[in-house]
């Protein structure tokens, strides 16, 4: 039977299918279809002659969520609030959501997602110990149920201060609102993102209800035309979570469908991780506009609580993956001061980096390394588009001259120089907030342009490994097919450790477990493929960042208190035994094992080094001729020596001197610096 | 410099000293105790250079804190230059020579590469305590610096790498919740340390002289890019007069006077006329008054490249020993960053005259600093609640300003603090936390709204401490906009107001009462351009979306709205009929400008001029030309003076550009509403627990 990976960009939807019979993978792509993704969802198995009744499961990403927030395209979203704190919502936390704003007079903080005559005050209270101060007043409510009714709303956020303690109010207002307007769909803070802290749990419960119309629309109209064109296997989503969720379950959360397309290409990298010698990975995903990293330690992915987004926060636990303003469409530009800068400004595909003949006549990242001869002219980034090389030399010439550089090619040099030193030093970055070193770390490169910058990146991390995965290009789609079903789970209990009631913390964890169990085993999972994973979110009393931390379901208090300091050390190095912990929040994910491709090498057959292709290249200040390898010839085990260039579908690998470049029997081709 | 280093080493060496600070910062914030700097962030990182000059920051530093660690690096240097060794920590937090207020601790590490000091990481942050008369240490009604904590002149914390322990035990012997503070202090030695190992790394990449070029290059760059921007300027001088609400002690405004010349290349800036250092806590030493000059010539000037201390040397400073902007010991000097954002207004003022099409109202003049403390008696340990609720951003001649924003002079800092960590905290309850409804600075362009947010009190052992202005005289409108939105903080007993000081906003040791409802309102900027000619669609959509209401939307905008549309005809009549009503006096120049005994304007007014406007003998008056900043005066009634003209002296006509016998407008000055009238969207005098019983 067939499995198939479909996961839907800005540009192109890619497509991975794996046989599981014959263990073979084929992957494709096809243009994407803005106003109607069903279309370009359907096109590329048209194209791919799939028959879906040899089908059994697709597993789909889609950026439906992400656009609607992105593009503010709903106007149908309201929220109910505890009486005198509508404005949270749009006061918030600004900090880092502003990093524009020093020296910036013109600054505008993102409109709030709700308009002010959207948010509906109900008089209520519960007090910070979860006593009742205040019932609601159902005549308040009645009447905001009638202005839902008027205003015409499809879907609602229910926020009241204080529902980590107590939600019974939320749950009333809730429940009165759905019997009232059964096509309204409602979002409970508490069931959406169960933290403490109003404003992040209100700003991400607003989202889930700003998203929920559009994400519903889009899930039902997939699985009418799937099941009308004859589709009878299952259908899942990727989420955020990094996990996959079943088509029952996925219009729950639509929130989590925000930012879930990179979550599947870091699945890939820990499949091919797994396989790759490799104990932790830095994931390097390059576009033309952006770049997304993300952490993997001990072949976990690092999970974020709380993930800042178009001008608010999203606090679900989710993938930690950190984007950067860099990418193969960054333009390089003279500031006035006359320095020489690259991004965050991008050429975008209109007009594109001058060499794509489109009229663009700004240097880009991707001219730079056209003229260097890194990437060849015949290299179709994905489509059949011609690069013309002369372009991308007048362009940085012209930018040569503006900083007094006559040499274009040392210009270009430079581009790649900068750009490559801002991303070290982003990744570098993320990896402090962490508590983590890069160097204990290979680099992953995935995405387009991700395998050209690989080697110098990690170069300036002192990184010795960069691991290239099959079809680096198509990370993501492949990525769909090595998800597992996950459910997240969290109860707060903000108690200081040594006096917790142990009783209670294992009633909670196993009252999780259960829960999550249950769920699988409806879809259909065996006992033996479920995994009950649990958690602490523990601190020292006085700070406000938790770090996360296993436990076991029958874990003692003192264990729990161990465990925090051992981790602590580890990130910190030190910590602080005279001080007491803070339990914050208990966590259970459930996760449903799913059977995933066996990877496998095409094996070259004949010695790599025999009648290549030859392309100059120029490295370190001169051109290098250099062999133009494929990667299906490579010979496994074999080393080779850069500088050269392993070329294949959708990808150019390029290798610095330096370094060296071997084949794996799995499909990964390792570069790892030339020890002196 | 010896060999001219190539732009793009530059530039890279450059990407990788900010990505230092970067992860200077986040290794303090992910390793301190204290809410103060993990949840607000007031802290700053910096690379300076051997000779003290800011070599790089990051976007999220407080320009405040950093321009004055490059002050404070001077006296350090004084004390220390010769025997600096490798290993060394300096701590520093002293006023008078380059600190700004006690509670902002410094550390500096001299960065040595083969015995030669090439950088220094310095980091500064804001500790909650730092001793002294109050929990939180200051208070709007200070008299001598000892009230407010511990003041520290350059003391060597770490001698080559063995910590001074003698000196470190007095410093926490001295401060309340001493553990959260010896945290800091171990944090910020982590955030150094961190700089350390990245300059490290990098000087062994690119080689130490490659770095050292880098470092001269930047400075060279910025110094020689402030150079070209000043040199398109309208060469001239340029004054301002303005005013904080009052020195802490008496009602007495306290005035500052800036001069700013502009040189062919250079931008000179003399306070001389700015009020005498004075007992209360509206003093601020050197450092802060140039690093409030200097945000708003670097955002006005050149806003987008990074900064770093070249940017400085364009700029020449006369700040008068023994005034307010340059104080001596041992003056209280809570309110600095008052005054540090009051001289950021002026010189807004003064850049809306210089560059008129790129005007901007004055700033939100005040950090709003409220402390709500108690005593915990069982846990031996003071709880201190500090909130600083964000103001509305100033417009610009072609942008309205954002709501609840922080200020455009930087820091990471969040709008408000979360009501249940507040909750969870102390006993106290957020009734209330809402966008100020017709808080904004009126104009073509508003300004963003501020924030008001009420607590209740639920215990008897609270008390209130307040540093904040703008509560009385409010930051000014530019180009005929109207004033900005007032800060206030007040509290509401048994259901009728109580002062909790007879200085609003300068508010010390006010015991809180269970039941107590403390009001807080933020101060919000000026407009830019009259609201009279604001597009009529931009108010209706304020009004629809409640921010604005439609009296506010008449009166002011003279906008008429009838069925959630603007009634087009009636707002044309109703404009004409406000333009009409506009007030306009003639000018009689004369040889010296009026100043009663406190250092504030005095014009002299005829009794049927002071009726026309509604202004009373000691109210004030705004001029208002149509470009630059309002000229604020106090009024004095006379007989005596012609009715339709008024005398003022030649700094008030190099103020408005204004000729003699020329007419300019003139209105009053409005005054700040009862604390009362804060509480018009929600009547909650009732506290909730009563509610609950009924």
């Amino acid at each position: 039977m067939l499995n198939i990976g479909v996961d839907t960009g800005g540009t192109f939807t890619d497509f991975v299918v794996f046989d599981d019979d014959n263990n073979t993978l084929n992957v494709a792509k096809t243009a994407s279809t803005p106003e109607d993704p069903t279309v370009a969802f359907m096109n590329g198995l048209r194209e791919l002659d799939i028959d879906l009744a040899s089908v059994s499961r697709i597993v789909h990403g889609t950026t439906i969520a992400t656009n609607a927030v992105l593009e503010r395209n709903s106007d149908t979203a309201a929220v109910v609030v505890t009486k005198g704190h509508r404005d949270i919502v749009e006061i918030g936390q600004l900090r880092v959501y502003a990093d524009n704003v020093i020296f910036n007079r013109h600054y505008q903080r993102p409109a709030p997602f709700i308009p002010r005559n959207m948010r509906y005050e109900i008089s209520e209270r519960i007090g910070p110990e979860g006593d009742v101060l205040l019932p609601v007043d159902d005549a308040e409510l009645d009447s905001v149920i009638e202005r839902i009714r008027a205003d015409k709303i499809e879907s609602v956020a229910v926020c009241m201060i204080n529902s980590y303690v107590n939600a019974d109010h939320e749950q009333y207002v809730a429940k009165r609102i759905r019997e009232a307007l059964p096509n309204v769909g409602v979002s409970e803070s508490m069931k959406v993102s169960p933290v403490f802290r109003e404003f992040e749990r209100w700003a991400t419960t607003v989202l889930n209800a700003y998203v929920d119309s559009s994400v519903s629309r889009y899930l039902r109209k997939l699985s009418n035309t799937l099941r009308d064109a004859g589709y009878r296997g299952e259908l899942f989503y990727m989420t955020s979570n990094g996990g996959i969720l079943t088509e029952a379950a996925a219009p729950e959360q639509p929130v989590k469908f925000l930012l879930s397309g990179p979550a599947a290409g870091i699945r890939a990298a820990v499949h091919t991780g797994n396989y790759g010698d490799v104990k932790n990975i830095i994931t390097y995903d390059m576009g033309g506009t952006s770049t997304d990293i993300s952490l993997i330690q001990d072949m976990n992915p690092i999970i974020t609580h709380e993930k800042q987004f178009a001008g608010t926060v999203i606090k679900t636990p989710q993938l930690d993956i950190i984007a950067i303003g860099a990418g193969g469409g960054s333009i390089a530009w003279v500031d006035k001061d006359g320095s020489l800068k690259v991004g965050p400004r991008s050429a975008g595909a209109m007009p594109g980096p001058a060499c794509y003949q489109r009229g663009g006549t700004e240097p880009t990242v991707t001219d730079a390394n056209l003229l260097l001869g890194r990437m060849g002219e015949g290299s179709a980034l994905g489509g059949n588009m011609q690069l013309d090389k002369s372009l991308a030399e007048k362009a940085i010439a012209d930018l040569g001259k503006k900083i007094g550089i006559d040499d274009p090619y040392r210009v270009a040099e430079g581009i790649l120089q900068i750009c490559n030193n801002n991303m070290a030093g982003a990744v570098r970055t993320v990896s402090v907030e962490r508590g983590l070193d890069p160097r204990d770390f290979a680099l992953m490169p995935m995405g387009g342009a991700g395998p050209m910058h690989a080697v110098p990146v990690a170069d300036e991390l002192g990184i010795d490994h960069v691991l290239i995965p099959p079809n680096p290009g198509n990370a993501c789609a492949m990525g769909l097919l090595t998800s597992d079903l996950q459910h997240d789970y969290v109860r707060t209990y903000v108690t200081e450790v040594h006096e917790a009631d142990v009783g209670k913390i294992h009633s909670l964890v196993k009252e999780m477990g259960v829960e999550g169990r249950k769920q699988l085993r409806t879809e259909g999972l065996e006992n033996d493929h479920i995994d009950i994973r649990c958690s602490a979110d523990m601190r020292y009393l006085g700070q406000s960042f938790q770090l996360e931390v296993p436990i076991t379901e029958d874990v003692s208090l003192q264990e729990m208190e161990a465990a925090f300091n051992e981790c602590y050390q580890n990130i910190y190095g030190y910590n602080r035994l005279d001080k007491p912990i803070e339990l914050v929040y208990l966590r259970v994910v459930a996760v449903g094992v799913v059977d995933k491709p066996l990877p496998s090498a095409e094996r070259g057959s004949s010695s790599t080094a025999s009648n290549c292709e030859k392309r100059d290249i120029y490295f370190d200040g001169s051109f290098h001729n250099c062999n133009i390898y494929q990667r299906s010839e490579l010979k496994i085990g074999e080393k080779i020596n850069g500088p050269m260039v392993i070329q294949e579908y959708g990808s150019t690998n390029v290798i610095s001197p330096g370094w060296q470049a071997s084949a794996d029997e799995f499909g990964n081709l390792h570069i790892r610096r030339i020890q002196e | 410099m010896t060999a001219k280093i190539d732009p793009i080493t530059v530039e890279v060496i450059q990407g990788s000293f900010i990505t230092t600070v970067r992860n200077m910062r986040a290794t303090l914030i992910r390793t301190t105790f204290a809410p103060i700097l993990y949840d607000t962030r007031d802290l700053s990182c910096a690379l300076l250079s051997h000779t003290g000059e800011l070599v790089a920051m990051s976007e999220g530093d407080f320009s405040g804190h950093v321009f004055s660690l490059q002050v404070g690096l001077t006296p350090i240097l004084e004390k220390f230059g010769d025997e600096m060794k490798p290993g060394d920590v300096y701590m520093f937090n002293d006023p008078y020579t380059g600190g700004t207020h006690l509670n902002d601790i410094a550390f500096y590490k001299p960065h040595f590469v083969d015995g030669k000091i090439i950088l220094f990481e310095t980091v500064r942050a804001h500790w909650s305590d730092v001793g002294g008369a109050n929990p939180g240490s200051f208070s709007g009604q200070d008299t001598e610096i000892y009230q407010e904590g511990v003041r520290i002149p350059p003391v060597k914390l770490v001698d080559q790498g063995v910590l001074n322990q003698g000196v470190w035990d007095m410093l926490f012997a001295n401060v309340r919740i001493a553990d959260e503070q010896e945290g800091n202090a171990l944090a910020m030695l982590d955030s150094v340390k961190v700089g350390e190992e990245q300059i490290n790394e990098l000087c062994e990449k690119y080689g130490t002289d490659a770095v050292e070029q880098c470092r001269d290059a930047l400075l060279d760059r910025a110094e020689q890019t402030l150079r070209e921007e000043i040199k398109k300027l309208e060469l001239g001088e340029y004054y301002v007069e303005h005013y904080a609400d009052s020195n802490g002690i008496t009602p007495d405004p306290v005035p500052l006077r800036i001069r700013m010349t502009v040189k062919d290349e250079t931008l000179s800036v003399d306070f001389t006329g700015t009020a005498e250092e004075f007992e209360g806590p509206m003093n601020v030493g050197p450092a802060v008054t140039q690093a409030g000059v200097f945000v708003v010539v670097k955002a006005w000037l050149d806003p987008h490249t990074p900064v770093n201390g070249g940017t400085f040397r364009p700029l020449e400073f006369n700040l008068p020993k023994g005034s307010v902007v340059n104080c001596n010991p041992p003056r209280a000097v809570a309110g600095v960053w008052e005054l540090y954002r009051k001289i950021q207004s002026a010189m807004a003022g003064i850049f809306s005259q210089v560059q008129p099409e790129n005007a901007g109202g004055g700033a939100m003049e005040t950090i709003n600093h409220i402390y709500i403390t108690s005593y915990d008696p069982v846990a031996a340990r003071h709880n201190i609640l500090y909130e600083y609720p964000q103001g509305g951003f100033p417009g610009t001649s072609h942008s309205d300003g954002s709501t609840g924003s922080p200020s455009y002079d930087g820091g990471d800092v969040p709008s408000i603090y979360p009501a249940e960590s507040s909750e969870q905290r102390q006993p106290l309850r957020i009734e209330s936390t809402e966008v100020t409804r017709d808080g904004e600075g009126a104009g073509r362009f508003r300004s963003g709204f501020g924030i008001t947010r009420r607590i209740r009190v639920l215990s008897d052992n609270s008390q209130l401490n307040v540093m904040s202005d703008a509560s009385v005289i409010p930051p000014w409108g530019v180009a005929g906009a109207t004033e900005g939105g007032f800060n206030a903080c007040g509290v509401i007993r048994d259901g009728k107001p109580v002062a909790p000081s007879s200085l609003p906003g300068k508010v010390r040791s006010f015991q809180l009462k269970r039941d107590d409802l403390v009001i807080m309102r933020a101060t919000a900027g000026g407009g830019v351009g009259d609201p009279l000619e604001r597009e009529p669609e931009l108010v209706l959509n304020d009004v629809l979306l409640e921010y604005v209401s439609e009296q506010r939307a008449h009166d002011i905008y003279g906008v008429v709205i009838k069925d959630s549309n603007v009634d087009k005809e009636g707002t044309e009549a109703l404009r004409a009929k406000l333009f009409k009503e506009k007030h306009y006096i003639k000018i009689n120049l004369v040889k010296d400008d009026t100043y009663d005994e406190r250092g504030c304007r005095i014009s002299t007014l005829s009794q049927e001029d002071a009726s026309m406007l509604g202004v009373k003998d000691g109210e004030m008056i705004e001029f208002v030309p149509s470009i630059g900043a309002p000229l604020r005066s106090w009024v004095a009634v006379s007989a005596d003076v012609a009715k339709g003209s008024v005398e003022l002296g030649p700094l008030a006509q190099i103020a408005l550009k204004i000729k003699d016998g020329e007419t300019i407008q003139f209105r009053r000055l409005k005054q700040a509403p009862e604390i009362t009238h804060y509480n018009t969207q929600h009547d909650i005098s009732q506290p909730l627990n009563q509610l609950k019983s009924a």
